[in-house]
């Protein structure tokens, strides 16, 4: 009995602080939002007590699908380039040996030590008008005229597909890196062309890898405003800066409520499609 | 032995949990610490009035900043009452923190540099008597134009509707002072949200948006130093700084209306440290001090001896010293309420 008692001591001492972390960072604030939701705005930010549903109503307005419309949509395009980027680099470090497969894979991690708002200004000086890159294609006589790769939809998305490459990288290297080469042998052996089986063998046993990494980069794409602020001028809205503006400008805390459920309502099918396609949860923590 | 041990580590690891806990719930103060709490926009007084303030009276100033007017109202009414003793921020919040209580009636006797400040530049619309605030400084919005690459004289918001500048102009990141601005330029008030207004400032910007390249909220300085924009509709001081980097750039007040702020300094009425906090605003109407404030962010300074010390530079240039005309040409942003939500809409269907 006591020993029982002893070893549940520190199981309770290693779950609480998580779980007490979880409730109160992360699942009271959440119920807050839902709460606030269904409330009336306060004229300077707050709230007013009381139960209403105009705040969902609200979000019919046109305004408002169009922004989400095409916010949904510029999500798509960044997850299928980072897709097609983190393809081919995954399948080329599969199949280094393990130091290279450890150093080339560093070489992703790395760039998280540093600050995304710091990054996200390096590539606002590589990327301008008078900038590295757009200096080099007029050096060598390719352009004449400067393009316009930041402050415009083009930066936004290269933003947004720099941010989230990692997250993409990371399942899809390990579903990749699990594949038995010895089946890719037999079919070759059986006479299948090396396209063939990469259609029929290697992308359906690395589709768990595939559905982890689009689900981390759809859902976070729809939210990170700043990286649109930053590399879009403000010009290009995701639903993040939606939900922004919401709190921050027009202080409407509940409209800006409604529409944080309603993104994570869509982040909850996604999970849930993600699941009922096979999917499993640990695949979406990475390595 | 080893079990015991795995015993003590995991009671400490509990311990210092709760210890973390309660010490984020409690904010234990030191009675005897004097302090002040200061709520300011970032990069809007130089640590050096700071330390001199701490150095010659003893309290210790804790500075909390904000980079939008929206952020500072979200923090203030996201904290205990009283957590923030002093407020400097835009002017037309100070009828609504009057109206809520939020500050109080300065106590003006123990205000003695108030006569240093410009009477010209007192009694505005939001507070006619100086009742609740006093102003700290004036923001101006100006259009500066890099002469270098641009030769038109743009001395009016019509003009940069001009198809030859696409993508040429960097603007401020500031729903409101756009609106104020854009219906300036359509013959209205800056505070009239009606759906006429609503409608043409719909036309003004629908037609100025192609020409914008970058909203900047933070530092819409940068896109004109660096050669991004050649246009740039921002505040004086940001223009300024400009203008020290890039001597080409040239500044002019639209003729349509000047747009014009002032942010107010005010005193909380629960704050716990009100003593603390008139020292702190005396303080910065002292002419040295000011004029130590302007010198390092060069806003438009209501303070008549701070103008004396800063010397004939500052005095001289439009964006320190808006000519008269300018200043009688231009707006007060009013509390406009609820409506702010049809702006902030307009703003998003424009952007989107």
């Amino acid at each position: 009995m006591k020993k029982k008692f002893k070893s549940n001591l520190a199981k309770f001492a290693m779950i609480t602080p998580i779980s007490l972390w979880m409730y109160i960072m992360v699942a009271l604030p959440f119920l807050y939002i839902i709460l606030i939701s269904f409330m009336h705005p306060g004229t300077y930010g707050g709230v007013e007590l009381g139960v209403t549903l105009d705040n969902y109503k609200e979000l019919l307005n046109p305004l408002y699908l169009v922004t989400f419309g095409r916010s949904i949509v510029m999500s798509t395009a960044v997850t299928c380039v980072c897709l097609l980027l983190a393809y081919p680099f995954c399948y080329f470090v599969a199949k280094k040996n393990d130091i290279q497969k450890k150093i080339l894979m560093s070489c992703i991690m790395i760039t998280f030590c540093v600050s995304m708002i710091i990054r996200l200004f390096m590539w606002i000086n590589l990327l301008r008008s008078e900038g590295a890159v757009n200096h080099f294609f007029i050096n060598i006589g390719w352009i004449q005229v400067p393009l316009k790769l930041v402050y415009s939809n083009m930066g936004a998305m290269i933003g947004l597909i720099y941010m989230l490459l990692p997250f993409m990288i990371l399942p899809l290297f390990n579903s990749i890196e699990k594949i038995d080469y010895t089946i890719l042998e037999a079919a070759c052996d059986l006479g299948a062309k090396p396209f063939q089986s990469f259609i029929n063998i290697t992308i359906p046993l690395t589709k768990p890898g595939i559905f982890a990494g689009s689900v981390m980069v759809f859902i976070p794409s729809m939210g990170l405003y700043f990286v649109t602020d930053l590399m879009g001028g403000s010009k290009t809205l995701v639903i993040g800066n939606l939900i922004k503006n919401q709190f921050i400008t027009a202080r409407n805390w509940p409209l800006g409520a409604a529409m944080s459920v309603i993104l994570m309502l869509i982040t909850y099918l996604l999970l849930k499609a993600y699941q009922m396609a096979g999917g499993s949860m640990d695949d979406l923590s990475g390595m | 032995m080893k079990k015991m041990w795995k015993r003590i580590v995991s009671l400490v690891i509990l311990a210092n949990c709760a210890i973390a806990l309660l010490a984020g719930c409690g904010g234990a103060q030191d009675a005897s610490k004097e302090e002040v709490n200061l709520m300011i926009w970032t990069e809007y007084i130089p640590d050096s009035v700071i330390e001199g303030f701490e150095k010659e009276t003893g309290v210790v100033v804790n500075m909390t900043t904000y980079a939008s007017p929206d952020e500072m109202l979200a923090k203030l009414k996201s904290s205990k009452e009283g957590t923030y003793d002093m407020i400097i921020c835009p002017e037309n919040y100070v009828p609504i923190f009057s109206g809520d209580g939020t500050i109080e009636e300065l106590d003006k006797s123990k205000l003695s540099n108030m006569e240093n400040l410009d009477p010209s530049l007192l009694g505005r619309e939001n507070d006619p008597e100086n009742t609740f605030s006093l102003p700290y400084m004036f923001a101006t919005a100006v259009i500066a134009v890099d002469t270098d690459v641009i030769s038109e004289e743009i001395d009016s918001y019509d003009k940069l509707l001009n198809e030859a500048y696409k993508d040429q102009i960097v603007a401020i990141e500031d729903s409101r002072a756009m609106y104020a601005m854009a219906a300036m330029a359509k013959g209205f008030d800056a505070n009239d949200t009606s759906d006429e207004a609503l409608a043409a400032v719909e036309d003004y910007w629908s037609k100025l948006f192609p020409n914008i390249h970058v909203f900047d909220g933070t530092s819409p300085k940068t896109e004109m130093i660096n050669g991004e924009c050649p246009i740039g509709l921002m505040y004086g001081a940001e223009a300024l700084l400009a203008q020290k980097e890039v001597p080409s750039i040239k500044c002019y007040y639209p003729k349509e209306g000047t747009y014009m702020g002032a942010d107010a300094m005010m005193i909380t009425s629960a704050s716990g440290n009100k003593e603390n906090a008139y020292t702190l605003m005396n303080y910065i109407m002292d002419g040295d001090v000011s004029a130590a404030i302007s010198a390092e962010f060069p806003y438009v300074n209501p303070n008549l001896k701070a103008l004396n010390v800063l010397g004939s530079d500052y005095a001289d240039n439009i964006l320190t010293n808006p000519p008269t005309e300018a200043k009688e040409n231009s707006c007060t942003l009013k509390d406009i309420g609820d409506e702010t939500s049809k702006i902030v809409n307009l703003w998003t269907k424009l952007k989107g």
